[in-house]
């Protein structure tokens, strides 16, 4: 493999259960849902993360992304230049050093309008001192403008000329339909100034027209702006199309790795993913 | 004298209005229910008793003193409660049960050092205003005035500043807001200074009118409350139209019955509203996934 921006190492995660044990007496019974799992995601390439309804594939991005603490382990991130360890860092430096996230269930704001909705993911805003934002003075209006121009640009590219986005941007986003929402969610991380993507089944539950719509923006992610796509997904047309690896998540650990055609090649996956 | 109760209830609807914004402003975005912000509203003319009668200062250099001070308590209060058990993740009942605990800490501070009785601190008597045949202390004035000033100023700065912006994307998705780089706890300090002015500011000027005692905070909170329900809960105008309704209904229940039945309206009004309408006037029909 090439050179990787995500190296995660032996990252063990698990969470605390209380049962009834055999004598009648409440236990707290420990397991685990990531157990000392190893994975590089080689740069500039579009890695998808595939395995079963509660394989742990939303907790590792959940570490990844500071939400969850690992037990222990390390994830190390490659910058430009150096690498990083952001296993004790908090979601929101780890958004400012370059690594964004979509949610598996719609996160977006749901009572700002679409045009607010990019505004907000604008890498300018991070990390900035509240009180610098209280006042319209000309230097914060013309940073606004440069933005509002921005995210034109950014509909326009993706959704053609009049898009339906730019035309509905004053509406509140809580009106759009889920899958527009979803490709809100994932046009918005062209507002940032990101690295490295974490997407997390950015096709459940749209329509299946909608589908190769967004499988360009993510492949475009890559082709055009030069970013890492790590993208978990259940459908494996979608992973056959655009990833370049692919990984097998089982038992709280890689269980297989390699091109998707390869991995879906492997007995333990075809059993989970075509009943075979 | 209808159009004098009208008057007075636009008056002390100002004061609902003010305190409710400062109220939705920390529980639309933490949804914590702080009542421990109703004894903000008492320490403040309680501070400034004692830079004015105390240390004889100027009376606008005592305001804004005690206004600083009680923006700092405000502060505090998440510093050294609210925050820790955001971190611990707790829940939002024991963020309550605390809430309670601070009032009761601080109100019973202000009671040992300044006693419980009444205080005042104008001794004389209220010059007034007359239009018509509506009279007004010139405090009364002052409270309308600031009041809607603050109200405007307030909702402009909501829909355009970008710490506006920040405000409202807070209220919808908080874990979106970091994700996007957004440090939450440095918003929520700047949130609890913002609702602490405004306590501070309606307190102090409501004082300087009818003086104060260590338990004025609670009766104008519920009602305060009482506003943010009727107006629609999560919205930022809810509480302003939320306060004037209950404002107005109470001075037009002492006109048509007597001051005793004030607070039986303001509840009358929350049961219709739960049971008719429990998301409030400004409520717009959304879709339900
Ligand atoms: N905070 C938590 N406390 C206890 N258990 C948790 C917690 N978070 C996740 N889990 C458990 O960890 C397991 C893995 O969850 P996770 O969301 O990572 O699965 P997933 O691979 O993303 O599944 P899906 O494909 O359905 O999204 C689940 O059994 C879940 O119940
Ligand atoms: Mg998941």
């Amino acid at each position: 493999m090439s050179e990787s921006i995500l190296n995660i190492d032996s990252i063990t995660k698990s969470f605390v259960k209380n049962i009834v044990n055999v004598h009648g007496n409440n236990e707290d019974e420990r397991y685990f849902i990531i157990d000392d799992l190893d994975l590089l995601v080689p740069k500039g390439k579009i890695t998808a993360l595939i395995g079963g309804n509660g394989a742990g594939k939303t907790t590792l991005f959940n570490i990844i992304s500071g939400f969850v603490e690992s037990d222990s382990g390390t994830v190390l991130y490659n910058d430009k230049s150096n690498s990083i360890n952001i296993s004790k860092m908090k979601p929101e430096q780890i958004a400012r050093i370059g690594i964004g996230r979509m949610f598996q269930d719609n996160h977006i704001f749901q009572n700002l309008s679409v045009l607010e909705n990019m505004l907000i993911a604008d890498s300018n805003t991070f990390g900035e001192i509240p009180i610098n934002s209280f006042f319209r003075t000309k230097k914060n209006k013309e940073v606004e403008e440069n933005k509002i121009e921005k995210a034109k640009e950014i509909f326009e590219n993706i959704f053609g000329n009049n898009n339906s986005f730019w035309e509905r941007k004053n509406d509140k986003a809580k009106n759009l339909s889920y899958g527009q929402k979803r490709l809100l969610g994932l046009t918005r991380l062209l507002m940032g100034n990101y690295q490295l993507l974490l997407l997390d089944e950015p096709s459940a539950g749209v329509n299946a027209s909608i589908i190769p719509q967004i499988m360009e923006i993510i492949k475009s992610f890559v082709d055009d702006k030069d970013l890492t796509v790590f993208l978990i997904e259940h459908n494996m047309k979608v992973v056959l199309d655009i990833a370049d690896f692919c990984c097998f998540m089982s038992h709280g650990k890689i269980a297989a790795l390699g091109t998707p055609d390869d991995v879906i090649s492997n007995d333990e996956v075809r059993k989970i993913y075509m009943g075979a | 004298m209808f159009l004098q109760f009208i008057a007075n209830g636009i008056v002390i609807g100002s004061i609902y209005a003010i305190v409710s914004l400062g109220f939705a402003l920390i529980y639309n975005t933490t949804k914590i229910f702080h009542l421990a912000y109703a004894v903000l509203y008492m320490f403040c003319p309680y501070m400034i008793l004692t830079f004015f009668h105390g240390l004889g200062l100027n009376l606008f250099i005592s305001f804004t003193v005690a206004i600083i001070i009680t923006v700092f308590l405000s502060v505090i209060m998440e510093f050294l409660v609210y925050r820790p058990l955001a971190k611990k993740e707790s829940s939002l009942n024991i963020m309550l049960i605390s809430s309670i605990g601070i009032m009761i800490v601080v109100t019973n501070i202000i009671s040992l050092f300044y006693g419980s009785e009444t205080k005042i601190l104008n001794s004389e008597i209220s010059k007034t205003f007359t239009i018509g045949n509506i009279i007004l202390t010139y405090a009364q004035i002052s409270q309308v005035s600031i009041s809607m000033i603050l109200i405007v100023v307030f909702l402009l700065f909501l829909k355009f500043s970008r710490f506006g912006i920040m405000t409202r994307a807070m209220r919808d998705d908080d874990v979106l807001c970091q994700v996007l780089g957004m440090d939450i706890y440095k918003m929520r300090y700047v949130l609890f200074a913002l609702s602490g002015l405004f306590s501070a500011i309606i307190g102090g000027l409501v004082a300087y009118d009818v003086g104060m005692d260590p338990y004025v905070g609670m009766p104008i909170l519920v009602n305060a409350v009482v506003a943010l329900i009727i107006g629609g809960i999560g919205r930022f105008e809810a509480p302003i139209i939320g306060g004037f309704i209950i404002g107005i209904l109470q001075a037009l229940s002492v006109w048509a019955f007597s001051a005793r039945w004030q607070d039986a309206v303001t509840f009358l009004l929350l049961i219709i509203f739960l049971l008719f309408r429990p998301t409030g006037i400004l409520a717009e029909r959304k879709r339900l996934v």
